[in-house]
Order: structure tokens, then sequence, then C-alpha cells
């Protein structure tokens, strides 16, 4: 499997630990570009973000991982894309990230960076962006954006992060965006993710992923299975 | 031009836009474009020949301000007694090593009061002034015309002093500016609340950024409400200046034009941007490491060794070294003598240029591997023993322009 997008459920470094490392690990040259725009934040809480994607990123072995950080996406076509290995989108509130990504233009040069072999990593709300739509997360639409059409590089399916069955709103949101849309959400718990090439998604990780599909039946995704991305 | 003012609270209840408004209309300086949450600001009269976006280009840069104020400038005693007379207390900048704050490093002047907001230190009760050398990751390798990865950030901060303190501290700054001879024509401003978070404390911070002829050169921020676990909420008033672009704005030419000899003319700006940032990391004790506050030395010394293997000029570079030490001497105090300071960085400068010939050796003999932690001449004996052919290892080190020394 030839992975072009590795998709964080969320959760703490430790939660996400071997999900990163395989990112890492699946990286021929170690540089990375961090966009943590998703948060706002002043310089100096820019300064933390780039402490904790240093963090995680750096735990796995001695060898050394360049990482450059954008917070103005309308210098990244400055920044010569191509000479990362990988983009990685941190979390915060999608609705912000993907209008940031639409009004800067980035969307397209993803679009061509990934067509022409990078890898993103999308954490949470970047995770969440690459999907069709990212109305599975209204209660995150607290400035009025107006962009809610994702990156659409998971076919048909939408995301949500963090998922918790027991949480009553989480599901309330998915039950109102499947009549909606009339299109299948995958579900990623905490310390989940899904790697995608050109043709399938699989399911990584120990915690039950769910795919709810608009006629109502629900499906486990677990560890190492795959489905087809149309 | 001299522009007393004072603000007068009529209603008795202090309010940050009305207070903002009054401190501006005083000055001259009027709305020129509004959407609601973000306000341009701009002087009265010369408002539409300055209707133009920050990101222009400088005037300054072919007609310096005042060259000979940019002498007096360059003196750390200057900023120092100007805000000691106008009765702020002058702090020590604390150490760019932050061990025990919410970054790693200290990346913008208020963390000098960072124990207060965070630790719930005492308030203290005059205003504080202080010069703090700052480290800005996101500049690394994106170094240019008054962008840099470490700038001298000059503060002036009150706590829980109250809206029209912050205003008042803010009209001190543009006493400032008028006897450096900046016309108050020249300047632009951008008025807008963000949020951020540091540590695990949110807050919305109300702001001002300051731009003169298109640069932004600091802005003024009150925070209000800035969470406290064992008491009230504290109100910060944090007005930051960027030294250097100031310095710049008063000289002329170029950002990086002021270390400079012939010899050093030539080098690119993230080649200094790389020497000015790793001087102050090695001279205030950081060594370089894959994690943590040694991972950006690490980072630093890639980039420079990026820049001394693709053709830039490594004349002068050691005299670079030598000027940027005195530089961020004269600021703060560096605790490592500058000669093992440079010998850090020399030693992982050529850990890094042997990383890199290890690296291009790979693409033709894919099981080289040899300690990259030597001198490179040792490491090219090394490779002896290995299945690399020597003169593809002296053809490559030539094309990174020879070994560094």
């Amino acid at each position: 499997m030839k992975v072009k997008l590795f998709l964080s459920g969320g959760g703490s470094e430790k939660d996400s630990y071997d999900f990163d490392n395989k990112f890492i690990n699946s990286l021929k040259l170690r540089k990375i570009l961090y966009v943590p725009v998703a948060m706002e934040r002043d310089k100096q809480g820019y300064e933390s973000c780039y402490d904790w994607i240093t963090s995680s990123l750096t735990q796995f072995d001695k060898n050394f991982v360049e990482i450059s950080m954008c917070t103005e996406l309308d210098e990244i076509s400055n920044m010569k894309l191509n000479a990362f290995s990988a983009i990685y989108f941190g979390g915060g509130n999608t609705y912000r990230l993907l209008a940031k990504i639409y009004s800067s233009g980035l969307n397209k040069l993803l679009l061509k960076y990934i067509k022409n072999g990078g890898i993103c990593y999308g954490g949470s709300a970047g995770a969440i962006i690459m999907g069709k739509s990212i109305e599975t997360v209204p209660e995150e639409n607290d400035k009025s954006y107006t962009f809610t059409d994702g990156l659409g590089l998971l076919g048909n399916f939408s995301l949500i992060c963090h998922f918790d069955k027991s949480v009553e709103d989480k599901k309330k949101n998915i039950e109102k965006f499947l009549i909606k849309h009339r299109t299948p959400i995958i579900a990623l718990p905490e310390g989940s993710g899904l790697l995608v090439d050109d043709e399938k998604i699989q399911m990584f990780g120990r915690s039950e992923s769910i795919i709810f599909y608009p006629d109502g039946e629900q499906k486990k995704f677990l560890h190492e299975q795959e489905i087809n991305l149309n | 031009m001299n522009c007393e003012y004072e603000i007068k609270d009529n209603s008795g209840v202090s309010d940050y836009n009305r207070v903002k408004t009054v401190f501006f209309r005083n000055l001259g300086i009027v709305p020129i474009k509004s959407d609601g949450q973000i306000e341009m600001l701009s002087f009265e009269e010369g408002a539409s020949s300055q209707d133009k976006t920050p990101d222009s280009d400088f005037p300054f840069v072919e007609h310096p301000l005042n060259s000979e104020a940019a002498k007096i400038f360059a003196k750390p005693e200057f900023l120092k007694n100007y805000f000691e007379n106008e009765g702020f207390e002058t702090h020590t900048p604390r150490r760019i090593v932050n061990r025990d704050g919410s970054t790693l490093f200290i990346s913008a002047g208020v963390q000098r009061l960072e124990r207060i907001y965070m630790n719930e230190e005492p308030v203290p009760s005059r205003g504080i002034y202080v010069a703090q050398p700052v480290f800005r990751t996101q500049y690394v390798g994106q170094a240019g015309e008054g962008f840099s990865s470490s700038f001298v950030n000059v503060c002036i901060e009150s706590v829980n002093k109250g809206v029209e303190t912050h205003f008042q501290n803010l009209q001190k700054i543009f006493t400032l500016f008028d006897n450096l001879g900046l016309d108050r024509k020249g300047f632009q401003f951008i008025s807008d609340q963000q949020e951020s978070v540091w540590g695990e404390h949110k807050h919305v911070q109300k702001r001002v950024k300051i731009f003169f002829q298109g640069l932004e050169i600091g802005d003024a921020i009150l925070i209000e409400g800035f969470p406290q676990k064992t008491r009230e909420s504290l109100e910060i008033s944090d007005i930051g200046l960027g030294y250097e672009r100031i310095k710049w704005i008063l000289k002329g030419g170029s950002y990086w034009g002021d270390t400079i000899d012939a010899s050093q003319e030539n080098h690119t700006h993230n080649t200094k941007d790389a020497i000015k940032t790793l001087t102050l990391l090695a001279g205030s004790g950081v060594v370089p490491h894959y994690k943590n506050h040694g991972y950006r030395f690490r980072l630093l010394s890639k980039k420079l060794v990026e820049e001394l293997t693709t053709g830039e000029s490594r004349v002068g570079i050691n005299d670079l070294f030598s000027y940027y030490y005195k530089y961020w001497n004269g600021w703060t105090n560096l605790e490592v003598a500058e000669n093992i300071s440079l010998q850090r960085i020399q030693d992982e400068n050529v850990r890094n240029f042997n990383n890199e010939l290890i690296s291009r050796l790979k693409i033709f003999y894919e099981g080289v591997d040899v300690d990259i932690n030597r001198p490179t001449n040792q490491l090219v004996k090394l490779l002896r023993g290995t299945p690399a052919d020597s003169n593809k290892v002296q053809g490559i080190i030539n094309d990174m322009g020879g070994q560094l020394l």
C-alpha cells in the first residue's frame, strides 16, 4: 500500500504513538512542513505548537526529523512544497482550517502535491478536511464560516474524530449529517487512524471505529480492514 | 510633532474601544477601513496617500529616516534610559532557554512576566521595561529583509493597571518615535482581537499592530481576564517593538546590512540568520540534540550547512559568529564563552556536513554507514573500509564546496 494520507483520530502524543511512528517510518526523507493554523494562536502560542510537534515526531529514534512550521498559508507556494516529503495539518477548528486553505488557494497546490507523490498527515481537524464534507462537526462553526466541502480525498466518505459512542451530541450530529448528505461517515476514536492510498482506506489501531451509512447501517471498522474508496 | 493628550472617561466606565478611539483621535489618526472585526487606521491628513497594504515596498530602504538617530538607537542604554525616565523599571532579559515555562524558548518579551501570569507570583507594582532576545522558529529557513528567527523584542509591560494606562504606555512609545524623528504620517495601524493559549490558559488579546511605511514594527496588546487559580484574573498590557526593524527604518539599506564588511556582504539572509540564532543558542548553553532544546540547534546548523554546501561563500563566516556573539552579549549575558560557543557550532556543522555526505553516498552505495560524529577527514579515512570509491567520495565533497573547516 503506497499511503498518501495518514489521518489520525486525535488524542494525546501517547494515544497516537504507533500511528505517528508508522507515519515517520514511511518517509524516505524526513522533511515535514507543519501547518498548525487550525488553532488560533499568537506567535507565542504557535511556538508551543512547534514544541509539541517536535516532541511528538522526534520520539521514535535518533534520526533527525526536519520540521518547518508555516502559519501563513499564502506563503506556502514560496516554500517550494515539493521540498517536503510530507505536510502535517494539526488539529483545532476544522472550519477555520478549511477556510484558510481555500482562501489561500492551498487546496489546489495540495491536490497537485499529493498527485505527485507527496504525503499528507491530518490530525483531527486536519483529517476531517480531507473528507467529502466537514459538516460532521457543525458545532465548530463558531464564526459563520461558509466553506463546508472538504478536499474530497476519501471518495464519498466524511470523517469524525475523537469519536466516543457514548456522547449523545456526536450521535445526533451523525444522524443529521446522514439525512442531509446521504453519504457515509467514518467515526474515528482517539488513538486510531486511517491509511489511504489511491484506491482504498485501511483502518489502523486497536480502538473500534464505526462506519455509519445513510440507510442506517453501522459497520465496525477494525485494524487492518480495508474499504474501497469508490 | 508634540501630541500631548488626556483620556477622559466620561461615562465612568473604562471601555477598551472608547479609550482606543480617543487615543487615536488625539493623535490625529482615524479609521480608514473596517469590516467590523478588523479596523485599519491611519493619520488623518495622509489617509488617502497612506491607504496601502502593509506589505508594499518600504520607502525607507532607499530613503533612511535618520541615520544619526540609528547610531544612538543602536546603543542598548538609549532605550533603557528613555523608559526609566518614563517611570518604568528595567528588568534584565530572561535566558533564551525557558526551562520551566510554556515554551521551550523565549519567543516574546511578555514572557519576562511568565512566572507572574503562569505561576501566580506577585504582580509588579510598576511598569516594566525589558529588551528581550527572542527566538521564533517559524522563520528558520525563511529569513529575509525584516525577517529573522531571532531578534530583540523591546517591551513595556504593566499588569492590572487599566485600559487608560495601556494607552498611556502606547503614548510613551509614540513620544519615543517622535524623538527618533519618525513622522507620524508614516504610521498605519490595524486593530483586531484574537484568541490564544499560553500553557493551558486560553485568553483573548485586544491588539493594535503598528506599521511604519508598510512595515510592522510592533504591537500593543491588552489581555483582559487572563485566568488565575488562586486570585482574580489578570489584565496584562503588553507593548512590544521589533528593535532591529526600527533600526532598519532609521538607517535604511538592508535589514542585515550593519554587520558587514565586504566579505560578509554576499552571504544569504538564511546564512546570516542561522549564524545569528545559532550564536544566541550556543552562547546560552544549548547543545545540539535530536530532541527538545538541542533540536533547534541541530535544525539551524543543518540549514546553515545546506547554504554552505550549495554555493554560498564561506569567507568571513567566523567573523559573523564573532559579530553576533558581541551583538547578543550587548543585550544579555551569554553564559558560554565565545570560543566554546563557536567550537560547538563548528562541530555540529561538521556533523551535518558528514551526514549530508553519507546521504549522497548512499545513492550510489546503499549500505554505507559510518559514525558521523568526527572530523570529515577522519570520516573519509573510515570510508576507505567500505565499498564507497574514494574518488567518488572526494567528488561529492568537492560538489559540496569542500570540507568545512
